[in-house]
């Protein structure tokens, strides 16, 4: 009972000493501004994309359907587009979004990647200066709580009163435990106000963007690792003040800082690009190209393996002529022609798609020496806008892109006999053209991606909990 | 040797003695060729782009000579199947900074039958990941890493001397404070600019001339190498500066750190805001939109277009005219298209331009800012390079699409050399001069800071001499 009445009283004492010193003040103030302004920010951002969005979708979909009389392979090449929705939880991390593109074309013969990258229409004074409530609790929240407690311990040596506490039969471990427990406590308030703001510009972001359960727990859930990220702060600020001299645990813990926020992260995406090389757009396009060039085209009569396939099918029908065939050839040739490019498309994508994991990967391998680069791939995923989504929206993208054109491709089959390109289908048939409708990715399945991030970032708690029980156990052995 | 050699050489000493000489230079070197090797990285990416694009053109003409058009319907599908690269060259100083290297479009391909919006679809596929972190290039060490390292080597720069009463023992021996400050400013800020001296004669050396003569790098460099040791002086300045209010250690390094954060973090993330919210771009999901409904309504006016084109080219004999092919059709598409959108098209240009210029006015708030936004600038990969490119691409797309068109429909003979002459885009360098008046204008911006930092300083240094 005294124990915990003694922690409750240091703990207690360091935020009424931080208040009285106007630290905390200042930097409540300084938090406070910057949820304001990435809370802002963020919900104009997401408001002006999805209004465009929906309206695109909708202008879209009426030229599709209004098009008129046309042959079914024109429409098949003009198709849709596939236009991925921002959550309102984007706001609370914008991730990879704005480089990665956001609209995928969906024509025949070709899987395109997702277009239309909202940073390219952005003046670029940097990256990682992105403000968010990612940014404000990930990157600066950390040197906001360094200035707080950087001399927590040292401090009390330097005034004489850790001798007093000792005296008053208050274990170095108490004094400790209560310092974390104050400076955690102090980041939960931040990051709760961070989060206070980032849930409220939600909520006045003028476009339906699905502010509701699925939302409230996935800040829910981003809270709570952002809360173990900040813990992981506080133990490793207080261990090095009760280690050193402040001037000497600041300068480090600066320098801690500097190297997991900001040289971690990218140095090893160098590493990834190092051992992990990205082909060049246009030699991924060649070699997709030159794989479907040794299978059927669809549009080249002389190809070897069109001939094959003449047979195949006049064989099937059991008639001697393609004039006497009941269905259209042409349309045939055309599906059987994107069943093979699909299965070229499947290999290189799969393989591509692999190898950005593969980065992340060795990416991870860093998180051993900064539980940012762990924290990140959980939060922009619990943001849905992590790579696991990003690819799952590819994917889905592609489905929809073989159901567009085989739909397209049948009917051509079915009617267009004996008139090939000249076969003219109307509104009816666009009508039938299925909407690309986004299914999220689902929030179990984001966590489900995460498990080893998730395990790391609580192995970066408790190792660091240890080393910090064991340096508490050795300097009360020395006193 | 006179005195203030003499305190350049035992403060040099003094540092070496405590390590901070020889950690500080490794780790600053060390940064340095990580940079150096991302840079160099990002170079030979893009020089292979090329490569592979102009293999690429190479092989078209191949196709073509072995296979030459001879019905107009020939030439129309190799017009078609043939679609001429345009290729950005890497820019000039890729290794100094990366800039925007990974968001933009560096290979893009022309056609007869192509509407200017679709010329870059085909993007850069970097991990994405990779992208949104950023590339760890020399601006970034120089802009972020290296204040950091002189805030370490300065913090104490007058306090170690105060504390210990060692500054009135000088007093007393007639040595000046304000010589020995410099002395000693001198000999750490040397232990910074090292490094930096070696990365640029090794980049003026060793690295890509981009097509570039020597003279043109040497002068990009040149400013790059004033803009640097500007931005290295204006914090030894600063850190003077701090040193002179008479704080502590510690309070002298938590007020230097704090305007590290807000100078390199702070406020390029505020501008980068206020310009992005100033002038938003506009959508381009709604241009795709609209590109399509304009593609749709032209298409349904096809005939039309195939009437208005033979009416504006009385050139054309009767009988040819009244036979126009159906892919005249799409080519004229395309083009009404591409001028039925050029306003909306034009509307991410001055959405774009609007935003830099406003991040160029808002950059004296912040030395980092002046760095970064030079650096890109003589390294070509800021947005004025890449807007100068799809400028040109674009231009280039209408007069081959132009020319393939008339070609197309007037039914003459497509020749190598025609072709070749067709198809061959060359990247015309935007002059330096906008450039570089921008960052003379930085370099005095920054250089006046240093003058003022500098001389409140050593008048304070004066006042609160020690008796």
């Amino acid at each position: 009972m005294i124990a915990v009445t003694s922690r409750r009283a240091i703990a207690r004492h360091m935020c009424v000493s931080l208040w009285r010193e106007q630290r905390l003040t200042w930097v409540f103030c300084i938090t406070v501004f910057l949820s304001i302004v990435a809370g802002l920010h963020g919900s104009r951002q997401l408001s002006l994309f999805e209004n465009a969005r929906l309206s695109a979708e909708k202008q879209d979909r009426q030229t599709f359907v209004q098009q008129g009389e046309r042959n079914p392979h024109s429409v098949a090449h003009f198709s849709r587009f596939a236009m991925r929705p921002a959550l309102a939880a984007t706001i609370l991390d914008p991730g990879i979004r704005p480089y990665s593109g956001s609209a995928v074309w969906m024509e025949a013969h070709w899987q395109s990647f997702p277009n239309l990258r909202q940073a390219e229409d952005q003046v670029d004074l940097g990256r990682g200066i992105e403000v968010s409530a990612a940014w404000v609790v990930q990157i600066i929240l950390p040197l906001l709580l360094i200035l707080l407690g950087f001399d927590s311990v040292a401090s009390e040596r330097n005034k004489g009163t850790l001798v007093l506490l000792r005296g008053n039969g208050v274990s170095i471990f108490r004094m400790v435990f209560a310092k974390i427990l104050a400076l955690w406590l102090i980041a939960c308030l931040l990051l709760c106000v961070v989060l206070a703001v980032s849930i409220l510009a939600a909520l006045v972001t003028d476009v339906g963007v699905g502010v509701g359960t699925d939302f409230f727990l996935r800040s829910l859930i981003w809270l709570l690792v952002n809360a173990i990220y900040l813990a992981i702060w506080s133990t490793l600020i207080v261990g090095f003040s009760l280690l050193l001299k402040p001037m000497m645990v600041f300068l480090m813990l600066i320098g801690i800082w500097v190297g997991m926020n900001l040289v971690l992260p990218r140095a090893s995406a160098i590493l990834a690009d190092t051992l992990m090389p990205t082909p060049s757009a246009e030699a991924f396009a060649n070699a997709i190209r030159s794989d479907i060039k040794q299978g059927i085209d669809g549009h080249n009569p002389s190809d070897a393996r069109r001939k094959a396939l003449e047979e195949r099918v006049l064989k099937q029908y059991g008639v001697s002529k393609l004039e006497e065939l009941p269905v259209s050839f042409t349309g045939i040739a055309l599906q059987e022609g994107e069943e093979y490019s699909n299965q070229v498309f499947d290999q290189h994508f799969t393989r591509l798609n692999q190898s950005f994991l593969k980065k992340e990967r060795i990416r991870r391998m860093f998180s051993i020496a900064s539980p940012l680069v762990a924290l990140q791939p959980i939060s922009m995923s619990l943001a849905d806008s992590g790579l696991y989504s990003h690819i799952d929206f590819m994917q889905r993208a592609e489905s929809q892109r073989r159901q567009i054109v085989k739909t397209l491709n049948q009917d051509l089959i079915d009617n267009g006999v004996g008139k090939g390109f000249e076969y003219h289908a109307d509104h009816k048939l666009w009508g039938r053209i299925p909407e690309y409708k986004h299914i999220n990715y689902p929030i179990v399945k984001s966590l489900k991606d995460c498990f080893i991030d998730f395990g790391i970032l609580l192995v970066w708690l408790l190792v660091s909990g240890l080393v910090l029980l064991r340096i508490v156990r050795r300097e009360e052995a020395a006193q | 040797m006179s005195f203030f050699w003499r305190n350049v050489f035992w403060d040099l000493r003094s540092i070496y003695r405590s390590g901070a000489l020889v950690g500080s230079i490794v780790i600053l070197l060390a940064f340095c060729i990580m940079a150096l090797y991302q840079g160099l990285m990002v170079t030979n990416q893009w020089q292979q782009q090329v490569v592979s694009a102009q293999a690429s053109v190479e092989e078209n003409i191949a196709a073509l000579q072995k296979e030459p058009p001879e019905t107009p319907k020939a030439v129309a599908v190799t017009f078609f199947m043939q679609r001429p690269p345009v290729i950005l060259p890497p820019a000039p100083l890729v290794e100094l900074a990366t800039g925007r290297t990974d968001l933009e479009p560096r290979v893009g391909k022309a056609g007869a039958f192509k509407q200017s919006n679709t010329m870059f679809r085909d993007y850069q596929i970097e991990g994405p990941i990779q992208v949104a972190l950023g590339k760890l290039d020399l601006v970034f060490v120089v802009q972020w890493l290296f204040p950091l390292i002189i805030i370490g080597l300065g913090f104490g720069l007058l306090t170690e001397d105060r504390g210990r009463g060692v500054d009135r023992l000088l007093r007393i021996q007639g040595a000046s404070l304000c010589h020995l400050t410099i002395a000693r400013l001198v000999a750490r800020s040397a232990v910074t600019l090292v490094p930096i001296i070696l990365v640029l004669i090794f980049v003026w050396g060793f690295g890509q001339n981009a097509g570039m003569h020597i003279a043109q790098k040497s002068n990009r460099l040149m400013w790059a190498a004033f803009l640097i040791f500007a931005y290295i002086g204006f914090w030894w300045a600063l850190v003077l500066w701090v040193n002179t209010w008479r704080l502590g250690r510690s309070q002298n390094l938590a007020v230097l750190v704090l305007v590290w954060i807000i100078n390199a973090l702070v406020l390029p993330a505020l501008v980068s805001v206020a310009s992005r919210s100033a002038h938003p771009a506009p959508s381009r999901h709604a241009l795709v939109a609209e590109s399509r409904a304009q593609e749709i309504a032209a298409t349904k006016l096809s005939a039309e277009l195939m009437g208005g084109y033979v009416h504006d080219h009385p050139e054309l004999d009767k009988e040819h005219a009244n036979k126009l092919p159906w892919w005249v059709g799409i080519h004229l598409i395309s083009k009404e298209v591409d001028s039925s959108v050029a306003t909306q098209s034009n509307d991410f240009v001055v959405a774009l331009e609007s935003q830099q210029t406003a991040a160029r006015k808002w950059r004296f708030l912040s030395p980092a800012l002046m760095l970064y936004q030079g650096m890109t600038g003589l390294a070509g990969t800021d947005e004025k390079r890449f807007a100068e490119f799809r400028k040109q691409a674009q231009l280039f797309q209408n007069e081959y699409r132009e020319a393939a068109g008339k070609l197309m429909i007037v039914d003459q003979k497509l020749d190598i050399e025609t072709f070749k002459q067709l198809s061959s885009f060359k990247f015309k360098e935007p002059r330096l001069e906008e450039t570089r008046s921008q960052i003379m204008l930085s370099i005095s911006f920054l250089n006046l800071l240093i003058l003022l930092l500098a001389v409140h300083a050593m008048y304070r240094l004066k006042s609160t001499q020690p008796d």
